[in-house]
């Protein structure tokens, strides 16, 4: 469903990918793990057009994504949950799950949505009136991704969902994950988190400065001990 | 003092901020969203007066009636002017940005010298000098009528923000542009609609005064002026900040005019200003931001 080759992307003279390729199928999660600055935000953000792309290609169902305004994705069913959440902070915990489903397919689910997502992350519920600002990270953090839903995406980008949250908390998040994968959204997830992330992902592509160092299914690559010298210290 | 005095000038002062809120509320909405400064919005405001007196000569349509008017098509001269230049300097520096505003600015100024020449016109409504009385302070009907409408549409534009999609899409723009698009909502076309209605409230308050006020080409400036005063005192892109400023404004200059004479009253507002921002120096109502 979505198809990354040899791409190429950076800040203005900087090159910060070098020739990536990776695919998600439909119904995948699939989980893109790496050091600090290894380019993983930049991956994602170069598929929502928010990075230049100065080489290769992104195909999502036969379309080429580079060549498409930004704001264009969404009504193709790709949700994008930036790093660091993004929220409007002074809107309420509502009005953010709304403008989630702004595209027009969303907006006619819209409130069967809102009860859905309500339903994943009850929290959200209880805080539906209360600023997006005001909340705490974790619940900052599932409203980030309840946002992300009420799009009813195909495929939902995630960036280090799990940044900043305690270790329940990141339980927390990663269920709801789990719960919305087995839904059949396809995921595409950036983390740190690295035993999380290969523990619910289905494949996994590890980066390193820009480039796909490993490849392999999740539980593959939690094995590997090049991986587990490399990233966690073991 | 004559208390009736300092309550008329008090009620003067009230009644002239609403037209403030309503110029300011729509500056500020251009401010907020768009990200740009537009030194131009006096003269939305001066387009405006032109065509309700052109309407009132024309056709004798009531100046507050021809709010339905100049607000569309100035909504929609804003939209054009969006879309042909000011859309143009989004991403350029600052400077490039207010250059071009201030240029059309004067642009509008010399064309309306160029077409009307450089008098002063007004309209005669029949309730131009009516005035109700309440004890021994008088509530001029004309200026009660700007007032209510420049009250009214400040309250629309709110309920728009807060209630409707594309009002909170506009919020959104303005809190976090890059994640609005993420939603799928085009930026463009949001920057496009607060310009217009930027416009649109502008002409309205051009309209509304016309009953008591004169126009003229440079009339915009004294009006801009005092809508940078206000912006900035109700926190810039600040809606309901606007809103308090406006009255606040033309309250501070109601007792300028009253306690400094003629020229006061921007004066004694320019000081409110600085005392507004010694307590708080993001504004009225804009939170800090870090
Ligand atoms: N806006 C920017 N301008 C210039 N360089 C940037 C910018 N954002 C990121 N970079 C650089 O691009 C490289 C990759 O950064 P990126 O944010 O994609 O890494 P990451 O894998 O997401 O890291 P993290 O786990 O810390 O989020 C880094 O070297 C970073 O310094
Ligand atoms: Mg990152």
């Amino acid at each position: 469903m979505l198809r990354i080759e040899g791409l190429e992307a950076g800040y203005g003279e900087v090159r910060v990918l070098h020739g990536i390729s990776l695919e998600v199928r439909e119904g995948e999660c699939v989980a893109l793990v790496g050091a600090n600055g290894a380019g993983k935000s930049t991956l994602l953000r170069a598929v929502s057009g928010m990075v230049r792309v100065l080489a290769g290609s992104v195909w999502f169902e036969g379309r080429d994504l580079t060549r498409m305004p930004p704001f264009h994705l969404a009504s193709l069913g790709i949700a994008h949950v930036p790093e660091g959440r993004r929220l409007f902070p002074e809107m309420t915990v509502e009005e953010n799950l709304m403008l989630g489903a702004w595209v027009e397919a969303a907006r006619r689910a819209r409130a069967e949505s809102l009860e859905r997502v309500y339903a994943l992350f009850p929290r959200l519920k209880e805080r539906r009136r209360q600023l997006a600002g005001t909340l705490s990270g974790g619940e900052q953090q599932m409203l980030a991704i309840g946002r992300g839903l009420m799009l009813r995406p195909r495929l939902l980008m995630l960036d280090e969902p799990s940044l900043g949250l305690s270790p329940r908390l990141v339980e927390d998040v990663f269920s709801g994950l789990q719960q919305i994968s087995v839904q059949g959204v396809s995921l595409l997830l950036a983390e740190q988190n690295i035993v999380q992330a290969l523990s619910l992902a289905n494949r996994a592509y590890v980066l390193e400065t820009g480039r796909v160092v490993m490849e392999g299914s999740g539980l593959e690559l939690l094995g590997s001990p090049r991986l587990r010298e490399a990233y966690l210290g073991v | 003092m004559h208390p009736e005095i300092v309550l008329q000038a008090l009620v003067n002062g009230v009644l002239m901020g609403g037209v403030y809120s309503l110029v300011s509320i729509g500056l500020t909405l251009i401010f907020g969203v768009v990200r740009i400064v537009n030194f131009a919005h006096g003269e939305f405001l001066m387009a405006g007066m032109y065509l309700t007196y052109w309407l009132w000569v024309l056709t004798r349509l009531d100046p507050v009636a021809a709010a339905l008017v100049t607000m569309p098509v100035l909504g929609g001269f804003g939209l054009l002017l969006f879309r042909v230049l000011i859309g143009r300097v989004l991403g350029a520096p600052d400077l490039a940005q207010i250059f071009l505003t201030v240029a059309i600015s004067l642009v509008l100024q010399n064309l309306a010298l160029l077409l009307f020449t450089a008098n002063y016109r007004s309209v005669t409504v029949e309730y131009a000098t009516a005035a109700l009385r309440v004890g021994g302070v008088a509530f001029s009907v004309a200026r009660l009528i700007a007032f209510g409408v420049a009250v009214v549409l400040s309250f629309l534009t709110g309920v728009f923000l807060t209630r409707t999609d594309l009002g909170r899409a506009m919020r959104a723009v303005a809190q976090d542009r890059e994640a609005a698009v993420l939603l799928g909502i085009d930026p463009n076309r949001i920057y496009g609609m607060a310009v217009a209605l930027g416009a649109a409230l502008a002409a309205a308050g051009g309209s509304v005064i016309m009953p008591y006020f004169y126009v003229f080409p440079t009339v915009g400036a004294s009006f801009v002026l005092m809508a940078f005063i206000v912006v900035i005192m109700g926190g810039l892109g600040n809606v309901t900040g606007a809103f308090l400023g406006g009255l606040i404004m033309g309250v501070a200059e109601s007792f300028g005019i009253l306690l400094v004479g003629g020229h006061g009253g921007v004066m004694v507002g320019f000081l409110v200003l600085v005392l507004v921002l010694m307590i708080r120096p993001h504004g009225l109502l804009a939170a800090p931001k870090g």
